[in-house]
């Protein structure tokens, strides 16, 4: 022991193994509490679960308890994720039913206090229970939530708003949802999906208005949340000499017959992503006549090109199997040959 | 001289153990984020079913025992579109008439589009009950060659690479793939993997966590807590992971074919891909986020013999070293960022450099004693340091887990992980040293590589 001391590098290795040493006790140590308190919120958790899902499935079945048990609390955070999620799982009137309850309970308050707080999930179970409770006294406090920099609160503060005044809500989010690129796309319409019809109106209407920056965003949106857009609304960024990605949106969400020479005028484009998405389209929208076109397009040097146009060619309307057939007979070209016959393959159209 | 040889390997150890500890602390960070937006994700709202279509790649060979139970379990995936393509390379058993029975394959008349070069194919099928099933028979080619065919043949813009004996959480893709939908910079996720033996497997799906029962495999349940899965995620944290595992990694293919694909004659492929892209999109100057998904979503037979297990450190260490090697001009280079200037170096130094050094440091220790060098209590000192902090990152990487995921629920697993995070330091440790030496040597002495050859028991599987 003396000899460790007498060297200064030996002494200092052995006081970091000590130091080592007691970590990983106290490591154990704070296991060992973990363990406890886990065991613990467990049987407070299903004490708590015994209690109120009882009272909330009463609640959703439309037979109102008359007397209701008094929600502690230290519950309050327990019953508020418990009544998110029967929220979130049911549809109709049981929402209503499970708002009044909500109401009886003085949870818009618990809410409001929720919204204060620094943990995010805290604030956004504070925002998602305003919402589901139609709180129109939160109005300008969900509002606040909206212009924050951190994008999830912001999105269910979106979300709340609609809820609680769908016009109203409509109007004020859109800017947002164009404005946010941080917004994911896929995210805004999962959560705002029942509201589509809304959100479809409030975009056709200031389509036309939007900086250009903005339209792919605001294309893109349209595409994913199935959004109705009329074609005549779109016709004006349907032209070559619209940017490149405005083109490829715009064909991913135009429908009509007001747009197809537009689209068919589009499959010559030089961009082979424009030439793709106007494939597509006319796989949604063509007519008998666009067989030419798109027997045409399955001769493009670019693979993705062919497939999407021999995909179309199956969906024409008034184009039977054997026209089909006796095309991929015609066909000289090798590639345009084999992409058919794959496609034709997978839609199960021709003999493999 | 020897006073000098001493110092530096104490330094070298406490150096190697704290920058583990370092990133066990940054895991910490990460995790309390994960955690905190987990209970956000699961509400039934939120879960979205307009995820990205996915291309699920099985490259196989000489998987004719395994094969049926993985694409089942891959067919059984909860996630809105994906499509599987398995890709026999070369096999000599019955990997492709197992397919063909079991799946009814017919011939395809794909239009095969050459994006990546690969080894001839002879033909490609499609599965009569399962649509989304495609399977290319093609000339043996190694694993990364089956990947690129897998590749070109695939739809969808994100592939999903999976070893033919990986057993997948039901939404393993959903876990993965939420970082490409929160960040359009992102070009690769990777999944945790953890030890599948001693679990209960039905129908290729995991029904029941259990700790093995064999006490190698008890080791390797440990390594990977203390230094694959909160390792990775504290790389992850500052956009540094240098590696994805093989058996689990979702990519975003057009990033992947400019970057060339997956590496031909390399044996860790996987590292190599993830190391190349880095270096690819810095040279570049293209913004871009490849990240680790702390949760379990894929699990694995881990190797349950001395032999089997010393064969796979060995070709990881090759792997490394070849992965390294390739791509040196991404160290101190000018944009080398997190990767080029933390991770690379700390690759090279602790793990790459490594097994030298803590191999050496214990020869030489015991060497000094004997020859009366060093006195006993210096050499005790040694064994307490190295052990002692050995020990403390193993029990970090255990407490890390009890913060997470908390797999191993019961008392008699806290007790048996417990006795493991000990043990695993007297003697384990030391032996996978010595295998990452040998791994080394052969990798000097460039030695021919090949599939890697596991023995799996597959005894809990039913």
């Amino acid at each position: 022991m003396s000899s460790i001391h007498s060297d200064p590098s030996l002494s200092l290795a052995f006081w970091i193994g000590v130091t080592a040493f007691l970590l990983t006790l106290g490591i154990v140590l704070l296991i060992l509490v973990l363990r406890i308190q886990r065991y613990w919120q467990g049987r407070r958790e299903q004490r708590f679960q015994q209690r109120w899902r009882p009272v909330l499935m009463q609640a959703v079945a439309g037979d109102p308890s008359t007397g209701l048990p008094a929600l502690a609390r230290r519950d309050q955070w327990r019953f508020l994720k418990l009544w998110n999620h029967m929220q979130e799982s049911v549809r109709g009137d049981a929402t209503q039913r499970l708002a009044a309850l909500a109401y009886r309970l003085d949870c818009q308050h618990t809410a409001r206090r929720l919204l204060a707080r620094r943990s995010l999930p805290r604030r956004l179970f504070g925002i998602m229970t305003l919402g589901h409770m139609r709180d129109r006294t939160a109005w300008d406090l969900l509002q606040a939530q909206l212009q924050q920099s951190e994008r999830i609160s912001a999105l269910f503060a979106a979300r709340a708003l609609i809820q609680i005044d769908t016009q109203r809500g409509v109007h004020a989010v859109l800017p947002q949802l164009l404005q946010r690129d941080d917004w994911e796309l896929v995210r805004v319409a999962t959560l705002l999906q029942e509201f589509r019809e809304a959100l479809g109106r409030e975009l056709a209407i200031n389509l036309s208005a939007l900086p250009a920056a903005r339209l792919p965003r605001a294309m893109r949106l349209a595409d994913v949340m199935h959004l109705h857009v009329p074609g005549e609304v779109m016709l004006p960024w349907l032209h070559a000499h619209q940017p490149a990605e405005l083109l490829i949106a715009a064909l991913r969400v135009c429908s009509g017959a007001a747009v197809l020479p537009a689209v068919r005028a589009l499959a010559g484009h030089a961009d082979w992503r424009v030439r793709v998405q106007s494939a597509r389209a006319l796989g949604r929208l063509g007519e008998a006549s666009d067989l030419t076109l798109l027997t045409r397009l399955l001769c493009d040097p670019q693979w993705w090109v062919r497939y999407r146009a021999a995909g179309a060619l199956t969906q024409l309307p008034l184009v039977s199997r054997e026209t089909l057939r006796d095309l991929l007979g015609s066909l000289q070209d090798r590639y345009a040959r084999e992409i058919f016959a794959q496609v034709l393959a997978e839609r199960g159209g021709a003999d493999a | 001289m020897t006073d000098l040889l001493t110092s530096f390997i104490l330094v070298y150890f406490v150096a190697l153990n704290s920058v583990y500890l370092l990133l066990n602390a940054l895991a910490a960070l990460n995790l309390e984020r994960v955690n905190r937006l987990r209970e956000i994700y699961e509400l039934p709202s939120v879960q979205t079913t307009l995820d990205p279509p996915i291309s699920v790649l099985v490259p196989a060979y000489n998987e004719e025992t395994t094969i049926a139970a993985t694409v089942r379990s891959v067919l059984q995936l909860t996630y809105p579109e994906f499509e599987i393509i398995v890709i026999n390379d070369g096999s000599r058993d019955g990997t492709l008439q197992v397919l063909q029975q079991e799946f009814g394959l017919l011939p395809f008349p794909e239009a095969y589009r050459v994006q990546l070069p690969t080894e001839t194919v002879r033909g490609i099928y499609r599965s009569t009950i399962h649509p989304h099933l495609r399977v290319i028979d093609k000339a043996n080619g190694g694993k990364a060659d089956s990947l690129n065919a897998g590749i070109n043949a695939s739809r969808y813009p994100l592939f999903c690479g999976v070893d033919a004996d990986s057993i997948l959480q039901r939404n393993s893709l959903q876990q993965v793939v939420q970082p490409f939908l929160r960040d359009p910079r992102m070009i690769a996720t990777g999944g945790t993997v953890r030890a599948a033996n001693g679990c209960e497997v039905k129908d290729g799906h995991l029904t029941h966590v259990d700790l093995p029962r064999n006490p190698l495999a008890r080791f390797q349940v440990i390594e990977y807590l203390r230094a694959f899965l909160f390792g990775r995620l504290g790389w992850s944290s500052i956009n540094a992971l240098l590696i994805i595992s093989g058996a689990f990694g979702l990519f975003k293919k057009a990033a992947v074919i400019e970057a060339g694909g997956y590496r031909r004659n390399t044996i860790g492929e996987d590292m190599e891909l993830i190391v190349r892209l880095h270096r690819h999109m810095r040279e570049g100057r293209r913004p871009y986020r490849i990240e680790f998904v702390p949760d379990p979503v894929c699990w694995t037979e881990v190797p349950e013999d001395l032999r089997t297990l010393r064969n796979q450190r060995v070709r990881w260490q090759r792997g490394l070293s070849e992965s390294l090697n390739s791509h040196w001009p991404l160290m101190f280079s000018r944009r080398g960022g997190w990767p080029g200037w933390v991770a690379f170096p700390y690759m090279l130094l602790f793990e790459w450099l490594g097994p030298v050094f803590e191999f050496g440091g214990y020869l030489w220790f015991a060497y000094a004693y004997f020859a009366g060098l060093i006195s006993w209590p210096a050499f005790a000192v040694f064994l307490f340091l190295a052990i002692g902090m050995g020990i403390l990152l193993s029990a970090s990487g255990l407490l890390l887990e009890e913060l997470s995921f908390h797999l191993y629920p019961r008392k008699r697993h806290l007790a048996i992980l417990a006795l493991y995070v000990i043990l695993e330091n007297l003697g384990y440790r030391q032996l996978n040293a010595w295998w990452r030496l040998v791994g080394l040597v052969q990798w000097i002495r460039q030695k021919e590589h090949q599939w890697g050859a596991m023995k799996r028991k597959g005894n809990w599987q039913s």
